[in-house]
Protein backbone atom coordinates (compact mmCIF):
# COMPACT_ATOMS: atom_id res chain seq x y z
CA UNK A 1 0.00 0.00 0.00
CA UNK A 2 1.36 3.38 -0.97
CA UNK A 3 2.61 5.44 1.98
CA UNK A 4 -0.16 8.07 2.49
CA UNK A 5 2.42 10.59 3.66
CA UNK A 6 4.49 10.41 0.51
CA UNK A 7 4.35 13.40 -1.76
CA UNK A 8 5.92 13.24 -5.25
CA UNK A 9 8.89 15.26 -4.07
CA UNK A 10 9.18 13.19 -0.91
CA UNK A 11 11.99 10.88 -0.23
CA UNK A 12 11.54 7.81 1.90
CA UNK A 13 14.18 7.09 4.52
CA UNK A 14 14.78 3.75 2.88
CA UNK A 15 15.57 5.34 -0.48
CA UNK A 16 17.89 7.87 1.11
CA UNK A 17 19.77 5.26 3.14
CA UNK A 18 19.99 2.90 0.19
CA UNK A 19 21.59 5.43 -2.12
CA UNK A 20 23.86 6.75 0.65
CA UNK A 21 24.96 3.19 1.36
CA UNK A 22 25.45 2.49 -2.35
CA UNK A 23 27.71 5.49 -2.79
CA UNK A 24 29.79 4.46 0.22
CA UNK A 25 30.07 0.93 -1.16
CA UNK A 26 31.05 2.25 -4.59
CA UNK A 27 33.76 4.39 -3.05
CA UNK A 28 35.10 1.37 -1.15
CA UNK A 29 35.12 -0.78 -4.29
CA UNK A 30 36.99 1.92 -6.15
CA UNK A 31 39.78 1.51 -3.63
CA UNK A 32 39.23 4.80 -1.82
CA UNK A 33 38.69 4.67 1.96
CA UNK A 34 35.05 5.56 2.62
CA UNK A 35 36.24 8.09 5.17
CA UNK A 36 38.40 10.01 2.68
CA UNK A 37 37.06 13.50 2.14
CA UNK A 38 37.25 13.83 -1.67
CA UNK A 39 35.47 10.53 -2.34
CA UNK A 40 32.80 11.28 0.23
CA UNK A 41 32.31 14.77 -1.16
CA UNK A 42 32.03 13.55 -4.75
CA UNK A 43 29.61 10.85 -3.69
CA UNK A 44 27.57 13.35 -1.74
CA UNK A 45 27.33 15.80 -4.63
CA UNK A 46 26.35 13.03 -7.03
CA UNK A 47 23.72 11.84 -4.58
CA UNK A 48 22.23 15.25 -3.96
CA UNK A 49 20.21 15.33 -7.15
CA UNK A 50 18.81 11.86 -6.49
CA UNK A 51 18.27 11.94 -2.74
CA UNK A 52 17.42 15.58 -2.04
CA UNK A 53 20.38 15.90 0.33
CA UNK A 54 21.74 19.42 0.65
CA UNK A 55 25.23 20.65 1.58
CA UNK A 56 25.68 22.28 4.97
CA UNK A 57 28.86 23.76 6.45
CA UNK A 58 29.11 23.79 10.22
CA UNK A 59 31.99 25.11 12.31
CA UNK A 60 31.98 22.63 15.17
CA UNK A 61 34.40 23.13 18.06
CA UNK A 62 36.55 25.31 15.84
CA UNK A 63 36.69 22.85 12.95
CA UNK A 64 34.86 23.20 9.66
CA UNK A 65 32.66 20.28 8.67
CA UNK A 66 31.04 20.06 5.24
CA UNK A 67 28.26 17.55 5.21
CA UNK A 68 25.43 16.57 2.93
CA UNK A 69 22.20 15.87 4.73
CA UNK A 70 18.47 15.47 4.22
CA UNK A 71 17.01 18.93 4.98
CA UNK A 72 14.95 17.34 7.75
CA UNK A 73 18.09 16.37 9.67
CA UNK A 74 18.11 17.95 13.10
CA UNK A 75 21.29 19.56 14.38
CA UNK A 76 21.33 16.79 17.00
CA UNK A 77 21.25 13.96 14.46
CA UNK A 78 23.77 15.75 12.28
CA UNK A 79 26.20 16.05 15.19
CA UNK A 80 25.73 12.49 16.37
CA UNK A 81 25.14 10.50 13.19
CA UNK A 82 26.71 12.50 10.37
CA UNK A 83 29.70 14.08 12.09
CA UNK A 84 30.08 11.35 14.72
CA UNK A 85 30.20 13.55 17.83
CA UNK A 86 28.15 11.44 20.21
CA UNK A 87 28.80 13.40 23.40
CA UNK A 88 25.52 15.27 22.85
CA UNK A 89 22.67 12.97 23.82
CA UNK A 90 19.17 12.37 22.52
CA UNK A 91 16.91 12.15 25.58
CA UNK A 92 13.44 12.97 24.36
CA UNK A 93 13.93 14.43 20.87
CA UNK A 94 11.16 16.93 21.62
CA UNK A 95 12.85 19.76 23.45
CA UNK A 96 11.76 18.79 26.94
CA UNK A 97 14.77 17.19 28.63
CA UNK A 98 17.75 19.33 27.60
CA UNK A 99 20.12 16.39 27.08
CA UNK A 100 20.72 17.69 23.54
CA UNK A 101 21.89 21.16 24.63
CA UNK A 102 24.70 22.64 22.53
CA UNK A 103 25.91 26.19 21.93
CA UNK A 104 25.20 28.00 18.67
CA UNK A 105 27.12 31.24 18.40
CA UNK A 106 27.66 31.02 22.16
CA UNK A 107 24.01 30.61 23.12
CA UNK A 108 22.42 27.40 24.32
CA UNK A 109 20.05 25.62 21.96
CA UNK A 110 18.07 22.38 22.11
CA UNK A 111 19.65 20.76 19.09
CA UNK A 112 16.78 18.28 18.70
CA UNK A 113 14.43 21.10 17.74
CA UNK A 114 16.79 22.81 15.33
CA UNK A 115 17.67 21.85 11.78
CA UNK A 116 21.29 21.44 10.71
CA UNK A 117 20.39 23.60 7.68
CA UNK A 118 19.45 26.50 9.93
CA UNK A 119 23.01 26.75 11.20
CA UNK A 120 24.89 26.72 7.90
CA UNK A 121 28.08 28.71 8.52
CA UNK A 122 27.48 29.12 12.24
CA UNK A 123 29.71 28.27 15.22
CA UNK A 124 28.63 25.20 17.12
CA UNK A 125 30.15 24.12 20.42
CA UNK A 126 29.49 20.64 21.77
CA UNK A 127 30.61 19.01 25.02
CA UNK A 128 33.61 17.63 23.14
CA UNK A 129 34.72 21.18 22.43
CA UNK A 130 34.43 22.43 25.98
CA UNK A 131 37.45 20.73 27.43
CA UNK A 132 39.52 17.57 27.38
CA UNK A 133 40.36 15.12 30.16
CA UNK A 134 43.77 16.71 30.50
CA UNK A 135 42.38 20.25 30.25
CA UNK A 136 38.94 20.33 31.80
CA UNK A 137 36.64 23.32 31.52
CA UNK A 138 36.12 24.73 35.04
CA UNK A 139 32.48 23.65 34.89
CA UNK A 140 33.49 20.07 34.07
CA UNK A 141 35.95 20.13 36.97
CA UNK A 142 33.25 21.47 39.30
CA UNK A 143 30.82 18.73 38.25
CA UNK A 144 33.49 16.19 39.14
CA UNK A 145 34.36 17.85 42.43
CA UNK A 146 30.71 18.11 43.47
CA UNK A 147 29.63 14.71 42.11
CA UNK A 148 27.09 16.43 39.86
CA UNK A 149 26.00 13.28 37.97
CA UNK A 150 25.14 9.58 38.39
CA UNK A 151 24.43 7.76 35.13
CA UNK A 152 25.85 10.66 33.16
CA UNK A 153 23.25 10.75 30.40
CA UNK A 154 21.94 14.24 31.14
CA UNK A 155 25.38 15.49 32.08
CA UNK A 156 26.61 16.79 28.73
CA UNK A 157 23.46 18.88 28.40
CA UNK A 158 23.66 20.02 32.02
CA UNK A 159 27.23 21.19 31.60
CA UNK A 160 26.52 22.93 28.28
CA UNK A 161 23.54 24.71 29.81
CA UNK A 162 25.52 25.62 32.92
CA UNK A 163 28.37 27.13 30.89
CA UNK A 164 25.94 29.24 28.87
CA UNK A 165 24.22 30.31 32.08
CA UNK A 166 27.45 32.00 33.20
CA UNK A 167 26.82 34.68 30.57
CA UNK A 168 23.10 35.05 31.30
CA UNK A 169 21.43 37.41 33.81
CA UNK A 170 20.91 34.72 36.43
CA UNK A 171 20.40 35.87 40.01
CA UNK A 172 22.71 34.86 42.85
CA UNK A 173 20.52 32.40 44.72
CA UNK A 174 20.21 28.64 44.31
CA UNK A 175 16.56 29.25 43.38
CA UNK A 176 17.73 31.40 40.47
CA UNK A 177 20.11 28.72 39.27
CA UNK A 178 17.33 26.13 39.48
CA UNK A 179 15.08 28.38 37.39
CA UNK A 180 17.75 28.93 34.75
CA UNK A 181 18.59 25.18 34.69
CA UNK A 182 14.94 24.10 34.62
CA UNK A 183 15.27 23.03 30.99
CA UNK A 184 17.67 20.24 31.90
CA UNK A 185 16.15 17.30 33.73
CA UNK A 186 17.93 14.50 35.55
CA UNK A 187 16.21 11.19 36.23
CA UNK A 188 18.91 10.21 38.71
CA UNK A 189 18.18 13.30 40.76
CA UNK A 190 21.66 14.79 40.88
CA UNK A 191 20.13 18.27 41.09
CA UNK A 192 21.55 19.41 44.46
CA UNK A 193 25.08 18.60 43.35
CA UNK A 194 24.53 20.16 39.93
CA UNK A 195 23.41 23.41 41.56
CA UNK A 196 26.40 23.23 43.92
CA UNK A 197 28.81 22.78 41.01
CA UNK A 198 27.36 25.73 39.13
CA UNK A 199 27.38 27.97 42.19
CA UNK A 200 30.96 26.97 42.87
CA UNK A 201 32.05 28.14 39.42
CA UNK A 202 30.08 31.37 39.87
CA UNK A 203 31.82 32.00 43.15
CA UNK A 204 28.69 31.64 45.23
CA UNK A 205 29.74 28.48 47.04
CA UNK B 1 8.60 14.58 9.18
CA UNK B 2 7.54 15.37 5.62
CA UNK B 3 10.11 16.66 3.19
CA UNK B 4 10.17 20.38 2.52
CA UNK B 5 11.95 23.00 0.49
CA UNK B 6 14.12 25.26 2.60
CA UNK B 7 14.45 28.93 1.73
CA UNK B 8 16.46 31.66 3.36
CA UNK B 9 15.39 34.95 1.75
CA UNK B 10 17.71 37.90 2.07
CA UNK B 11 15.15 40.49 3.13
CA UNK B 12 11.69 40.89 4.58
CA UNK B 13 10.01 41.54 1.24
CA UNK B 14 11.32 38.31 -0.23
CA UNK B 15 10.22 36.44 2.90
CA UNK B 16 6.70 37.85 2.67
CA UNK B 17 6.51 37.00 -1.04
CA UNK B 18 7.60 33.45 -0.28
CA UNK B 19 4.96 33.04 2.42
CA UNK B 20 2.17 34.77 0.49
CA UNK B 21 1.70 31.63 -1.57
CA UNK B 22 0.58 29.57 1.37
CA UNK B 23 -2.83 28.27 2.22
CA UNK B 24 -4.18 29.59 5.53
CA UNK B 25 -3.53 27.79 8.78
CA UNK B 26 -7.08 26.44 8.82
CA UNK B 27 -6.63 25.08 5.30
CA UNK B 28 -3.39 23.40 6.32
CA UNK B 29 -0.65 25.96 5.78
CA UNK B 30 1.95 24.76 3.35
CA UNK B 31 4.47 27.55 3.81
CA UNK B 32 5.70 28.35 7.30
CA UNK B 33 8.13 30.89 8.65
CA UNK B 34 10.94 29.26 10.59
CA UNK B 35 12.37 31.20 13.52
CA UNK B 36 13.65 29.30 16.56
CA UNK B 37 11.64 26.30 15.46
CA UNK B 38 10.95 24.93 18.92
CA UNK B 39 7.22 24.75 18.24
CA UNK B 40 7.19 24.25 14.49
CA UNK B 41 9.82 21.50 14.33
CA UNK B 42 8.27 19.74 17.32
CA UNK B 43 4.95 19.60 15.48
CA UNK B 44 6.62 18.67 12.18
CA UNK B 45 8.21 15.67 13.89
CA UNK B 46 4.72 14.51 14.78
CA UNK B 47 3.39 15.24 11.28
CA UNK B 48 0.93 17.71 12.78
CA UNK B 49 2.55 20.49 10.78
CA UNK B 50 3.37 19.46 7.22
CA UNK B 51 4.64 22.52 5.37
CA UNK B 52 6.02 22.00 1.90
CA UNK B 53 8.29 25.01 2.30
CA UNK B 54 10.10 26.57 5.24
CA UNK B 55 11.12 30.22 5.07
CA UNK B 56 14.01 30.80 7.47
CA UNK B 57 13.78 34.32 8.91
CA UNK B 58 16.49 33.94 11.55
CA UNK B 59 19.06 36.00 9.68
CA UNK B 60 16.76 38.92 8.92
CA UNK B 61 17.19 41.93 11.22
CA UNK B 62 14.23 41.25 13.51
CA UNK B 63 16.06 40.62 16.77
CA UNK B 64 15.86 44.11 18.25
CA UNK B 65 13.84 45.64 21.06
CA UNK B 66 13.52 49.38 20.49
CA UNK B 67 11.73 52.24 22.22
CA UNK B 68 9.14 54.05 20.10
CA UNK B 69 8.66 57.84 20.17
CA UNK B 70 5.32 57.54 21.99
CA UNK B 71 6.89 55.62 24.87
CA UNK B 72 6.13 52.11 23.65
CA UNK B 73 8.32 49.22 22.63
CA UNK B 74 8.89 47.74 19.21
CA UNK B 75 9.74 44.05 19.61
CA UNK B 76 11.23 42.33 16.57
CA UNK B 77 9.72 39.05 15.38
CA UNK B 78 12.74 36.94 16.27
CA UNK B 79 13.49 38.43 19.70
CA UNK B 80 13.84 35.56 22.15
CA UNK B 81 11.51 35.38 25.13
CA UNK B 82 14.46 35.26 27.53
CA UNK B 83 16.12 38.30 25.94
CA UNK B 84 12.85 40.19 26.19
CA UNK B 85 12.23 39.19 29.81
CA UNK B 86 15.62 40.52 30.90
CA UNK B 87 15.76 43.58 28.64
CA UNK B 88 16.45 46.65 30.79
CA UNK B 89 13.59 48.68 29.28
CA UNK B 90 11.15 45.83 29.84
CA UNK B 91 12.23 45.30 33.42
CA UNK B 92 12.07 49.01 34.11
CA UNK B 93 8.74 49.86 32.48
CA UNK B 94 6.72 46.67 32.13
CA UNK B 95 7.39 44.43 35.10
CA UNK B 96 6.38 45.16 38.70
CA UNK B 97 9.04 45.10 41.45
CA UNK B 98 11.65 44.86 38.71
CA UNK B 99 13.97 47.78 39.41
CA UNK B 100 16.42 45.41 41.10
CA UNK B 101 18.27 42.59 39.31
CA UNK B 102 15.85 39.77 38.49
CA UNK B 103 15.27 37.07 41.04
CA UNK B 104 13.57 33.75 40.52
CA UNK B 105 10.87 34.70 43.02
CA UNK B 106 9.81 37.78 41.06
CA UNK B 107 9.50 35.98 37.72
CA UNK B 108 7.76 33.04 39.34
CA UNK B 109 5.13 35.31 40.92
CA UNK B 110 4.32 37.09 37.69
CA UNK B 111 3.70 33.97 35.66
CA UNK B 112 2.71 31.34 38.20
CA UNK B 113 -0.56 30.00 36.85
CA UNK B 114 -0.19 27.00 39.16
CA UNK B 115 -0.81 29.19 42.19
CA UNK B 116 -3.91 30.66 40.57
CA UNK B 117 -5.24 27.16 39.92
CA UNK B 118 -4.53 26.04 43.45
CA UNK B 119 -6.47 28.99 44.78
CA UNK B 120 -9.66 28.00 42.96
CA UNK B 121 -11.68 24.89 43.81
CA UNK B 122 -10.88 21.75 41.83
CA UNK B 123 -13.24 20.93 38.94
CA UNK B 124 -15.24 17.74 39.11
CA UNK B 125 -14.37 14.99 36.72
CA UNK B 126 -17.45 13.39 35.18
Amino acid sequence: MRDPYLRPSDLTRRAFLTTAGASAAAAALAGCAPASQPAAQAGAVADAAKTGAVPVTLRINGQEHRVSVDPRTTLLDCLRETVGLTGTKKGCDHGQCGACTVHVNGRRVNSCLSLALMHDGEEITTIEGLGAPEALHPMQAAFLARDGYQCGYCTSGQIMSAVALLKEPCGRDDADVKEFMSGNICRCGAYPNIVAAIQQVRGNR
Amino acid sequence: MHAFDFMRPGDAEAAIRAAAQTKTAQQGADVRFLAGGTTLLDLMKLNVETPARLVDINRLAFAKVEATPDGGLRIGATVRNSDLAYHPAVRRDYLPEAAAPPSAAATARSRCWARARAASPPTRRT
